[in-house]
Formats: structure tokens, sequence, C-alpha cells
């Protein structure tokens, strides 16, 4: 639910509010035998009590629902544009504008990836570098599926999750992905997907499509954000 | 896609995210009150801070650079302050801008955009944060008046000093720390339910057709900034994936978000009046929204 780095906050978090608890437990007028006027400002028996309940309730709602991960159609609300613009459209405004500090033409030439490209990882390639630098290269990409056609549909949306701070800042950011009639993929499964970038998209000239030519079903990693 | 539907499991688990994110910073927020008050005595406090109203405005402002405090994290602080002797108007503008104006939000800010005028969003979010914070601290200094914000008068005098030493001072830190804690953290609770209602049922697509205008635009990406609550070290992230949307337009998203958000307004009902409440978040939303349709003019929309 929270990117790694802040993991190990909520465990230090809680040894802190116990030590809150223990301190309240042993010394309810904070060590002073005299009247401390201070104190005025806390809450009631009854405010403390209802606080207390207020402070119970997600974890009441967390025990019933239990929620694992966002549904796919949660996934789908949190779907960004990151590099899905038309680069043509883009260089034709930025002319009528006469803005020439945007660079018109994302440039050619090739552009190196990581050794294990992300989703993530090939979308801000492909807005660095536009078609020539991507064009025919050969990645293995892992993410989810989205199968909005149907699980045996010879097109799917292989997503990441990309996750800064927690999941209410978490964007949705995928590629298409085009196979031969196979066996069926169930949406949100994990899969490793090989195959050839290709820019012959119908409606978006800028990002590629993935044509896959071995996709395997995988567990979901110990770090499915990005 | 409808523009907002609502489903049980996400929201919890958004709510639960918020939760996971927000609670140890109000921890840390709740620890630093105990200290203020068992630790620091308003002779001190009157000692240090100048005495020019005006001065003590504008460096308040810009106290975040040197103790920065995320925006759930520094209510607790800003309780306390306040009632060491810190002026009202002082501690709003620590308030409204440390969660901006910090080292942490402006590198996170810097990466966000790198590529997409790094240089441009930083300076103007920094720039844009630090004018409204010290317009509104000046508002509620000269024109709301600073007894009439406060939820309830500060306690006169009173220090830890008398009767509490070494061990007890630490038992005193914890036991207000917990007191402040039960309070803002029942407020973050339901502030933070209230925002993963519309963060987990609110679609990222319903925004493109906001991008047409100017006005469209600023209205829509301060509206997103108020419902998704993010915090300030994610939502340059998240307002830098807006390609469709201007720079003038992200920086409404950049600066009102950290001031003016469900999570917030729940937790800012602990420290000010209903009334202070609304017309500091009234006045915050008009100056950046004013600000950013005027930036159009001058702003590049989408600077490299």
């Amino acid at each position: 639910m929270v990117a790694p780095y802040y993991v190990w906050m909520t465990p230090a978090a809680a040894a802190v509010l116990l030590a809150m608890a223990a301190a309240c437990l042993g010394n309810p007028r904070g060590g002073s035998a005299e009247a401390c006027h201070c104190h005025d400002s806390a809450p009631s028996k009854v405010g403390q009590v209802l606080c207390a309940v207020i402070l119970l309730v997600p974890i009441g709602f967390g025990l019933v629902v239990n929620p694992r991960a966002f549904t796919m159609d949660g996934i789908r609300k949190r779907e960004v544009t990151t590099g899905s613009k038309n680069s043509q459209l883009s260089a034709a405004m930025a002319w009528v504008l006469g803005e020439t500090s945007r660079k018109s033409d994302p440039g050619g030439g090739d552009i190196e990836l990581p050794p294990n490209p992300t989703v993530l990882d090939v979308i801000e390639a492909a807005d660095a570098a536009g078609p020539a630098g991507l064009k025919g290269r050969f990645v293995t990409l892992v993410g989810q599926c989205d199968l909005l056609a149907g699980p045996q549909s010879e097109r799917f949306d292989l997503f990441r999750l990309v996750v800064t701070c927690c999941v209410a800042d978490a964007s949705s950011v995928s590629l298409e992905v085009r196979r031969p009639p196979s066996k069926q993929l169930a949406s949100g499964s994990w899969v490793r997907v090989e195959g050839v970038l290709k820019y012959d998209g119908e409606f978006n000239s800028s990002l590629p499509i993935l044509h896959a030519t071995k996709i395997l079903p995988i567990p979901q990693p110990s770090d499915p954000y990005l | 896609m409808p523009a907002f539907s609502f489903n049980l499991s996400d929201f919890v688990f958004v709510w639960w995210g918020l939760l996971f994110e927000a609670l140890p910073f109000v921890v840390v927020g709740a620890v630093l009150s105990g200290v203020l008050e068992c630790c620091v005595s308003s002779e001190m406090v009157a000692r240090l801070f100048p005495k020019n109203r005006i001065v003590g405005i504008l460096i308040s402002a810009c106290v975040g650079l040197i103790f920065p405090m995320c925006e759930c994290g520094i209510v607790p602080v800003v309780r306390r302050l306040v009632r060491k002797g810190v002026p009202v108007s002082c501690a709003v503008a620590y308030l409204l801008a440390s969660p901006v104006i910090n080292p942490l939000v402006i590198l996170s800010t810097w990466v966000a955009f790198a590529g997409k005028g790094a240089l441009w969003a930083t300076s103007l979010r920094v720039g844009f944060a630090y004018i409204v914070a010290v317009a509104v601290s000046l508002a509620v200094w000269r024109f709301l008046g600073e007894k009439n914000v406060l939820l309830a008068r500060p306690a006169a005098n009173h220090d830890h000093h008398d009767h509490a030493s070494g061990g007890n001072r630490a038992i005193s830190v914890f036991v207000h720390a917990a007191q402040d804690f039960l309070v803002i953290g029942a407020t973050l609770v339901v502030g933070a339910g209230l925002a993963a209602v519309i963060n987990s049922g609110f679609s990222r697509a319903a925004m493109e057709p906001f991008a047409a205008s100017p006005v469209m635009a600023v209205a829509g990406m301060s509206l997103m900034a108020i419902a998704l609550n993010l915090c300030s070290e994610a939502d340059a992230f998240v307002a830098a994936s807006f390609v469709a949307f201007p720079l003038s337009a992200k920086l409404a998203f950049l600066v009102l978000g950290p001031m003016v958000d469900l999570k917030l307004m729940a937790m800012y009902a602990t420290v000010f009046r209903v009334k202070a409440i609304v017309v500091i978040m009234g006045l915050v939303t008009i100056l950046v929204f004013a600000l950013c349709v005027t930036g159009y003019l001058w702003i590049p929309a989408f600077p490299t």
C-alpha cells in the first residue's frame, strides 16, 4: 500500500505509539502531582473514547473487506496519458504557438534501455526518442493484463502501477500487446511478455505496440509497484 | 467509463494507503508538539520571534527550509506553537508554506519535471506558495483578527520547567504527544476517509476535457488537488503525468494541494474555528486560481 522506502515507518510509528500509551498508563498527569492546566485542552473522557473508536473504524473495515489490490475498474480509472500524446499534433501546436523551446520533433536515433526495462522505461524512451529510437527492438516486459476485449483477445494492455508514496497517488501506465491466438489469460494476472516493438497502431502514433512472441504467466513480484 | 463510481474494496485500499502513509508523520508531529510543550518556554519564543509582525510572517513562510514538515505532521506542531505564544498569523504562514517550501518537496518537484521544465516548475511552485502563504497570513493578521481564528484560547504562560525534569519530562512529552495524536489522528481518519471516497472513485481520464481553456484547466486541476489528497512529495509526479495540461494549470495542483484538501480541512478543525478555516482556505483557493490563470500570459505552456 505504500512505497518500499515507507514500509519501515509504520512499525517505527507503532513503537512510538506504544511508548505514548505506556506513558499515559503509567503517569496520566504527566509526572506531576500539581494540577497541570495544559491538560485542560485535552479532550474529555467521552471525547477520548470517541477518538479511539474513530481510530479503530478503518481497522474494522480492513478486516471485513481485506483489500489486497485495486480492482480492474479501479486501475483503469488511474490510467494516465504519460507519453501517449500525438507527437505530430504536438509539433503542429508548438509551431502555431511559436514555442521554440519545445522539441517539435522528438528526434531519432537509438536510445538505450536499462537491462531489465519496465513498461514505464519503454514509455519514457518512446517519449524521448520517438519511433526511430525503439522500432524493431526486442524487449521482455513484466506486467499485469487488462483484457478489455475478452480473455482470448489478440490484443490486451500490459500495465504497471507507478507509486511514489502510497496507493493514493498510484497511476497506471500501459502498452498495448498483440499476440497470436493462444490460451486464455485473466485480467489482472501477471505475465512476462517477450516481443518486438513496432509502431503500427491505428490511434496513437507516439507509443509502440509490443508484438508478443512469448507470453508466460508468472506469480506477483515481491514489489508490484514501479 | 463514468467520471465517478464507488467500489468498497478500492475505497478501503486507498483509505488504508493514506493512513499508512500519513500516520507516521502525524506521530512525528505529535512527538514534536510534546517536545515543544515540555521543553520550549513562552519566554524563549517571545525572545526569538521578530517583534515586527510583517517580518515575522515573511520569515515564518521560509522556516520549512530548516524545519521541514509535511502537511499532516505540521498541524499538531502548529497547535503547540500557537499555545507557546507564536502569533497566529506567523503560524498560518508556516502551516501553509512549509509543506511546499521544504528541501524534500523542492527535490521531488525537480525530479518529477526533469526534462519538462524542472526549473520553471520548481521555482514557480515555491514562489507561488510563498506569495499565497504570506498574503493569507497578512489577511489573517489585518482583517480576520488573530483572536478570532483559534478554536480555543491558548493557556497563558504555562511551562513544564517548574515541575518536570529528566525522566518525568520525557514522560510528559509522550503524554502530551498522546493527547495530540488522539485528536488529530481521529480527524485524519475522517478526512482520509472522505478523501479515499473521491480518490478511489474518480477517473483521471475525466480530466481531459478540462484542458480546453485556461479557466477550466486551472479550475479542474484545483478541484483535483482538493479531491485527491496527495502528499506534497508525490503530487509532482502525478501533476507531471497530465501531459495535456500546460504548466500554469499544473501549478494550481502543485500549490493548492498541500494547502487545501479534504484531509487538511478535517485536521485544521482541531486548531481553527470553522469560519476561519473557510476564510483561509477560500483565500488560498482564490489566490492560487488568480496566479495560475494570469500565469497563462507569461509562463511557458510546456517548457523543457
